[in-house]
């Protein structure tokens, strides 16, 4: 299946992530109020947003790890909890336990993880593991404690451990906030390869990168407003503004961007 | 010379019985340490003192009062920490506490001998009776087959919960398992070997072998057999001088924390120089 195909399959295909009319509030405060939002399939989506802005909880609403206090979930229309198995998730690489002892191989079998409702890995696992260990050109370091390599390295082992579980969806949490300039690109051109696939949805505080990647943006700041196409708009300028570096260190001249064309601001 | 001593009954119970907690503490003690419940586990064995205070006073053996107890303290506390991890130290400093107040007030309100806190603190390794062992090597094997069992679970909920939820594991059953499993540990190691050498045997092994150790199973066998180790020098250091013989392998077990700390500086020096 090609992107275009996925993309452009039509109203028959239930959207991959379909949210109506979420809130959720944590410790009596709003984090999120009253946001719609439906993700095609097939679809190469940033989330971006202020810190604080409600981006993590909107993933782990997705992911089903959070429930909303009011308005309805569906991914690949089945509840979030269902759903589940069929999203690989990259969590953020600051959040885990870099001095664990525990060998790439081992992370990456995570992903393979009562596959058949057990606690075992075969050696099928363990083959498909190293296959997309290989794929992602870090399959010599299979061997290796965790605690021992790059930073970009790492972040392919995550990226690994969400492909090993064969999903129809791909969520990263900030996956390049890691890795140096060429990492990112790195990375960026791996998702793209695999949205051809997949569904990719990306939080990011990257902008630029963004630009040149993502067909489609979620500006998240309490409320959610999504953007079909890659252009920057002055809103998402303005949201993001709080946050990211990238946006003024490298600045708009040097951005190539499509023309503001397109009316279809799904606001 | 250890070899002469171990002609006594009570030395050679002495020694099986610091190498059952020895694996059990290994096993279950890497656990703890990977999963940062080292507070969570000083809690479950301090707050088991009330349980002495409890059976003293109502007359029941102590082996159900200590065991209700931590069973009692071991689920609260883990319920806690799976709720709100970042809030969990206070309330468990607060069950910490309160277990060991009622144990303290139980004991002075029971009239006639009452025993003294330092069994409870140093254990009586020299005087372990026959049957404990048999408990310890059953709680060995239980401890063994559950860590067999469910590897892959606990070491995908140890290195990152979330994904391991996502995936369908079941994280908040595999913690009370082995919350309680620790549980009923803790009360036959102090038994056996005292509360002060009981979290000194859950910590100072696997924080030592999860350094070194290249999986979380190579951590939990290296941390077995630091603890045996620890366990007989400090025996053997015991019988030669004889010295408190819980308090001596504490010392021994504190001596090897310490040249694994200079051996990380040295190493560290050598690497930055080299």
């Amino acid at each position: 299946m090609t992107l275009t195909d996925t993309a452009q399959a039509g109203p028959t295909v239930a959207p991959a992530v379909s949210l109506d009319r979420i809130s959720f509030s944590y410790n009596g405060r709003q984090v999120l109020q009253n946001v719609t939002l439906a993700i095609p399939d097939g679809e190469f989506m940033a989330i971006i947003g202020p810190n604080g802005g409600g981006k993590s909880t909107l993933v782990k609403i997705i992911l089903g790890l959070l429930k909303p206090d009011s308005g309805h979930v569906s991914v690949l229309g089945l509840p979030p909890e269902k759903a589940a198995r069929l999203i690989g998730y990259m969590p953020q690489d600051v959040l885990i336990n870099r001095s664990f002892p525990i060998s790439v191989m081992d992370v990456v079998l995570m992903g393979r993880l009562r596959n058949k409702g057990r606690s075992r890995i075969t050696p099928h696992d363990r083959n498909l593991a190293l296959d997309i260990l290989d794929r992602l050109a870090i399959g010599d370091l299979a061997g290796r404690k965790i605690a021992d390599i790059s930073g970009g390295q790492r972040a392919k082992v995550f990226l690994a451990r969400a492909l090993v579980t064969d999903p129809k969806i791909l969520i990263l949490d900030e996956p390049t906030s890691s890795l140096d300039t060429n990492a990112q690109t790195e990375l960026y051109a791996l998702l793209k390869q695999i949205n051809a696939e997949k569904t990719v949805i990306l939080v990011s505080h990257d902008l630029m990168v963004l630009s040149t990647h993502v067909r489609a943006v979620a500006c998240v700041n309490r409320e959610v407003h999504f953007h079909a196409g890659s252009e920057i708009t002055p809103e998402m300028f303005n949201m993001a503004f709080p946050c990211p570096v990238e946006l003024i260190a490298h600045g708009i001249p040097h951005r190539i961007l499509k023309k503001h064309t397109d009316d279809n601001h799904a606001h | 010379m250890l070899i002469d001593a171990l002609h006594f009954e009570f030395m050679r119970n002495a020694l099986f019985a610091g190498l059952f907690a020895s694996v059990i503490c290994g096993v279950l003690g890497t656990f703890i340490v990977v999963n940062r419940m080292v507070f969570l586990s000083g809690g479950i064995a301090h707050a088991s003192y009330g349980g002495i205070g409890l059976a003293l006073f109502f007359g029941f053996p102590f082996l159900a009062g200590t065991m209700g107890f931590s069973l009692i303290a071991a689920i609260l506390m883990t319920a806690v920490f799976l709720k709100a991890k970042d809030r969990a130290d206070t309330f468990i400093g607060v069950l910490w506490a309160v277990g060991m107040a009622i144990g303290v007030i139980l004991i002075d309100l029971t009239p006639g001998y009452t025993p003294d806190l330092m069994s409870y603190l140093f254990g009586s390794i020299l005087a372990v009776p026959v049957s404990d062992l048999w408990w310890m090597a059953g709680l060995c094997v239980i401890t063994l087959f559950l860590t067999g069992y469910f590897y892959r679970d606990m070491l995908a909920i140890s290195y990152d919960e979330e994904f391991a939820r996502l995936r369908g594991v079941p994280v908040t059953l595999i913690y009370f398992l082995f919350m309680v499993l620790v549980a009923i540990s803790i009360v036959f190691v102090i038994r056996v070997v005292g509360l002060i050498l009981v979290i000194a045997l859950l910590t100072i092994p696997p924080y030592i072998a999860e350094k070194y150790a290249r999986s979380l199973g190579g951590a939990m066998v290296m941390a077995v057999l630091l603890s045996a180790l620890f366990n007989t020098c400090g025996l053997a250091l015991a019988y030669a001088k004889n010295l408190t013989s819980g308090a001596a392998i504490i010392m021994v077990a504190a001596g090897g924390f310490f040249i694994s700390i200079v051996l990380d500086f040295i190493i560290d020096f050598l690497r930055k120089t080299w």
